[in-house]
């Protein structure tokens, strides 16, 4: 018979080891869809002769920051490369200078166009168009929480597929292209979901990124591996079932018509599209209505990543605020109709990315404690942190080597080893205290 | 307390203060067993899955007495020891390493009193061999140095372990380790087996004296302390024992083999995750590759081609063909081969694209393509599609119809515009009839396909203009609204009569009116528009005031004017806009206007625009 403090090591050792093996078997999970992108790929490598086909896309940009800044950004998206697209920008009535900025550049004159408004939003006090720039749209309206805004964004598009851009996110050229892929050979695919590079050390051009390089700062490449272990090979196994959940910010592709059918954006959510993606698989999942919700893990925008520690740590606790908020409002997924998703992503998520603080540095405190008062020898202290950490070091190291060889973002060998270098030295200090820093979000109100 | 005789975890704990409550719960068994005169102490295993071969009974962090064999019973005279709290427990020991101990019980002697406590008179001690208890040896922070004020263990005496000799008595006073001390006369007698039926063949922990006739060994007399020296206890696993567990187990090795385990299957996962990406991306290789190959020998045939016409001898062309279809790689050559056929026919202009029609019927690619138009990947459905729209073959028209009408939108329009490009007219009244109901079709795209059917060469006129609007006058109801969008997108000849048609029809479908009147562009139709200003549906008038600001300008200043006494405040507000619009629209002029207005809302929408004016 053993102690509790042994029980208790073979308990954490036991979570991590379930952690990391389902992470490594998700890994495995996704061959199929890098194989069938690879070989998308190679076919784009030739000559596209199709395009100019593609379903129009409506791009909704909430209004934030300077005016001069959201002038430039509005700028810059009318250069997008994409056969039919337009920009509805959403502006609040209090940001006044913006909106005067945005109608002197733009010559934007008031519009008596109808629309129908099926999503709960905020009151619409004006709609303008912009008289040199027919794919512009701007909407006025009264102050409100984001998503309710991109509601209101929502209910003036005109096109079949919906993007939110924020301000923060840095798209390519082609961005647009490459994010409708997925909805080309299907119909029954309603959104499309792809990971949000870290563009520090990138070359922009125009304000679109233009090449892709690795970050020098450590922070942003820590959030490199980061992106790589869990918001790219670790959610892109669960495309094959079609139970892609999201667990960190994310760009997406989305069908306005189903999502109108599930109420648009919730007002009260972190993380906007995590929560839609929940209920879009809940809706379409009891409904007993075919879909698909595709990971594209080719990052198709990019932001910049924080370069200082404190502000990093913030931004993993809002993430993972807005993370359990989508947890907790997305419930219904247990139902039993709701298959692979509510019966095994759902729970794995809640599990291994909702409670995955709590459990590392419950498992760190558990363990120095017994330790400190004797209760756990070093060897037994030594097995569970080896299991830990050499766990996350395989993982993080498969999810770098899986990127050299198969999504070739970062080319050069050193850039890979480099990659490695932090994936294993993130283990020793950072992921602990992006733990820590993790449970703030539990705790955060907004 | 460990076998060095330093002072356990539990008693370190308590001493500190800092979880002394809860070590001291879960150390004693029962709490203060009121006990006096002799007691009687069994020790129990409580399986006999491993062997031990010597009981240990433990006082006070004292060894006391030993026990080679069953029943392992101990009688102590409470008379020995001092009233109070006295804690005892058993240690199971396998040559010499403790393999078992069983839970502290502590004993609150009270022989003084005058009416004898009900005690029990067999105390029951358990103990489990099921997983061997290693004691670590004592970090040096614990010795008598540094607490003087804890009880030491002390090694038993090697002459006292040796069968017939009595043990040392007990002692309760703290001594350095290793070192015996005699314990206080007055305190302890020795104990001696209740029972001892023969002699160990192994004794490990020597009895005590031989027993007398009445199976109680005699205690000697009291003597002062004297120094007993104990054998070295024998060397025990590094362990740090667990409080309050009744027989305290490590499952170090087996944690440790699990961190193995789960290494190396994790690295087992990692190695297949990375054999198998990096297995695709040697296929994928080898795919390019070849292909890269083809288009070495295959685009300096086309482009030679496009500039001399077919000077290759088609037999050649023919082998070349034979050996793409026969190569293991067939599908993916003539995917790449149709691939740079199709991205040099859109690059070129008309009499180049008919040599490269030429090259590719002598190649019979319309044959293949037919063939590619019903596998299961969309990208060669799309490059069979545009192949056989790029060549006009008009054989696969029935199957391009078929695919213009899949559910796939992208695959759909594709086909629509191979359509068009094969047979313009045959297609544009297969398409009309799917225009109206695929609401997935952007009006954008389908008018920009239909406008490639080109010239009607007799009429002059575009192909879809009059077909586009018979569709149009003949569509459902609830099509129309769309139609006319698309009618008007189109511009064609037809687009203008066809709305003003369906404006003098006078529709009920207030959305319908609202959109032709959107459409408009012709000043012919101005007289059609101006009856509208007086419909009874809000929008409808809205349209039909824009529309007469777009058509006629300043000649209709006076609706407009009559439109600032409208019920809508939409409107009222549109009609300020397109009075201020006017040539003539000084700000006098506006003031003035608002003056004679009756109605404090007319005034109210020229204030608006005036207000607007002074702003800017």
């Amino acid at each position: 018979m053993i102690g509790w403090p042994q029980w208790l090591a073979w308990l954490c050792a036991g979570y991590f080891i379930a952690l990391h093996f389902g992470m490594l078997v998700l890994f495995l999970g996704c061959i199929p869809s890098l194989w069938r992108m690879m070989r998308t790929h190679a076919h784009g490598s030739l000559p596209q002769f199709y395009s100019g086909l593609e379903p129009p896309i409506s791009v909704i940009v909430p209004a934030s920051g300077l005016p001069d800044a959201m002038v430039a950004r509005v700028q810059s998206l009318q250069h997008l490369i994409y056969a039919e697209y337009e920009l509805v920008v959403v502006v609040e009535s209090s940001a006044e200078s913006t909106l005067q900025r945005l109608v002197q550049e733009f010559h934007l004159v008031p519009t008596n166009e109808r629309f129908t408004h099926p999503l709960p939003s905020p009151s619409v006090r004006g709609v303008f168009r912009s008289t040199v720039h027919a794919a512009l749209r701007v909407v006025e309206v009264e102050p409100a929480a984001l998503p309710s805004e991109l509601n209101a964004g929502l209910n003036h598009a005109r096109f079949p597929l919906a993007c939110i851009v924020k301000a923060d996110l840095i798209l390519r050229q082609d961005s647009l292209h490459r994010a409708v892929e997925p909805f080309l050979p299907e119909g029954s695919v309603i959104a499309s979901v792809s990971p949000i590079g870290v563009a520090n050390n990138c070359d922009l051009k125009e304000g679109f990124l233009h090449q892709v390089r690795l970050p020098r700062h450590p922070l942003p490449l820590a959030q490199v591996v980061e992106n790589l272990r869990g918001a790219v090979f670790g959610r892109l196994g669960w495309n094959t079932p079609n139970a892609v959940l999201l667990t960190a910010p994310a760009f997406g592709l989305l069908d306005r018509r189903a999502l109108i059918e599930i109420g648009g954006f919730r007002a009260d959510t972190q993380d906007e599209l995590a929560d839609v993606v929940a209920r879009l698989h809940c809706t379409m999942r009891r409904r007993g209505t075919r879909y698909r919700i595709v990971f594209d893990p080719e990052a198709v925008v990019a932001r910049l990543a924080p370069t200082a520690l404190f502000p990093s740590l913030r931004e993993r606790a809002r993430w993972q605020h807005g993370l359990l908020q989508s947890l907790r409002g997305n419930l219904g997924l247990l139902h039993p109709r709701c298959g692979v998703v509510g019966g095994l992503a759902f729970p794995f998520v809640t599990m291994f990315a909702g409670l995955l603080p709590l459990a590392e540095v419950g498992t760190y405190l558990a363990l120095i404690m017994l330790w400190a008062l004797t209760l756990l020898d070093a060897p037994m202290l030594g097995s569970v942190l080896l299991i830990v950490i050499g766990l996350g070091i395989i993982v993080s190291a498969t999810a770098v080597a899986m990127e050299g060889v198969v999504l070739h973002l970062y080319r050069r060998p050193r850039h890979v080893a480099a990659l490695l270098v932090v994936a294993v030295v993130e283990q020793f200090g950072f992921r602990q205290l992006c733990a820590v820093a993790r449970l703030a979000g539990f705790v955060l109100r907004r | 307390m460990r076998d060095d005789g330093t002072v356990t975890n539990w008693q370190y704990s308590r001493l500190l203060g800092l979880v002394g409550a809860l070590f001291a719960l879960t150390a004693v068994a029962v709490a203060d067993e009121p006990v006096a005169g002799t007691v009687v102490i069994e020790a129990h295993a409580l399986d006999e899955n491993h062997a031990f071969d010597s009981i240990m009974l433990w006082l006070d962090a004292e060894p006391h007495l030993g026990s080679g064999q069953a029943p392992h019973r101990f009688e102590l005279n409470t008379r020995s020891l001092t009233e109070g709290r006295h804690l005892i427990w058993v240690e199971a020991a396998q040559r010499g390493r403790v393999v078992g101990r069983s839970r502290r019980l502590a004993l609150r002697v009270q022989n003084g009193l005058a009416e004898k406590p009900p005690g029990p008179k067999t105390l029951r001690l358990t103990f489990s061999t099921a997983e061997l208890v290693a004691i670590a040896p004592r970090p040096a922070r614990l010795t008598s140095a540094r607490t003087p004020l804890l009880a030491k263990a002390l090694p038993l005496p090697a002459k006292a372990l040796t069968p017939g000799k009595p043990l040392p008595p007990s002692k309760s006073t703290s001594a350095p380790v290793a070192k015996a001390v005699t314990p206080p006369a007055a305190k302890l007698a020795p104990l001696v087996p209740a029972k001892a039926t023969a002699t160990p063949s192994k004794p490990s922990i020597a009895l005590p004296a031989p027993r007398a006739k009445s199976g109680r060994r005699v205690a000697p007399p009291i003597s002062p302390p004297t120094k007993v020296a104990r054998p070295a206890p024998a060397p025990r696993k590094a362990s740090a024992p667990t409080v309050g567990s009744a027989a305290v187990g490590s499952s170090l090795p087996q944690l440790q083999a699990l961190a193995q385990i789960a290494l190396a299957v994790a690295a087992l996962l990692a190695g297949m995750n990375l054999m198998a990406v990096l297995t695709l991306r040697a296929l994928l290789f080898v795919t390019v590759g070849r292909r890269r190959q083809l288009l070495m020998i295959w685009r300096p045939l086309l482009m030679e081609s496009l500039d001399d016409g077919l000077t290759n001898d088609p037999t050649s062309i023919l082998r070349r063909r034979m050996a793409i279809r026969k190569s293991h790689h067939g599908q993916a050559d003539w995917i790449a081969f149709l691939h740079l056929w199709n991205h040099l026919h859109e690059s070129r202009k008309v009499q180049s694209k008919d040599r490269l029609n030429e090259v590719a019927h002598v190649m019979r690619a319309h044959q293949v393509a037919r063939g590619y138009l019903t596998s299961p990947e969309l990208p060669i459905r799309m490059l069979a599609i545009a192949t056989l729209g790029n060549m006009g073959e008009r054989s696969a028209f029935e199957d391009l119809a078929k695919l213009a009408a899949d559910p796939n939108s992208f695959l759909s329009l594709a086909a629509a515009r191979a359509l068009v490009h094969s047979d313009p007219h045959e297609a544009i009244h297969t398409l009309l009839p799917l225009v109206a109901t695929r609401w997935d079709w952007a009006p954008g795209k389908v008018v920009s396909i239909l406008k490639e059917a080109g010239l009607d060469h007799r009429s002059g006129t575009e192909v879809i203009s009059a077909p586009l609007a018979e569709a149009t006058l003949d569509s459902a109801r609830v099509d129309l609204p769309r139609m006319v969008r698309l009618l008007a997108s189109a511009n064609c000849d037809s687009a203008q009569p066809t709305i003003w048609e369906l404006l003098e029809q006078s529709s009920a479908d207030e959305e319908l009116l609202a959109v032709c009147l959107q459409s408009v562009r012709d000043a012919k139709g101005l007289a059609l528009v101006r009856p509208y200003l007086e419909h009874p549906g809000r929008q409808v008038r809205l349209e039909a005031l824009l529309a007469l600001e777009r058509l006629g300008g300043s000649t209709e200043a006076e609706a407009f004017i009559n439109r600032l006494e409208d019920v809508d405040w939409w409107v009222r507000a549109q009609a300020a806009q397109a009075i201020a619009r006017l040539p003539q629209a000084s700000s006098w002029y506006l003031e003035d206007l608002r003056d004679r207005q009756h109605s404090d809302e007319a005034r109210a929408a020229l204030e608006q625009v005036l207000a607007e004016r002074s702003v800017r």
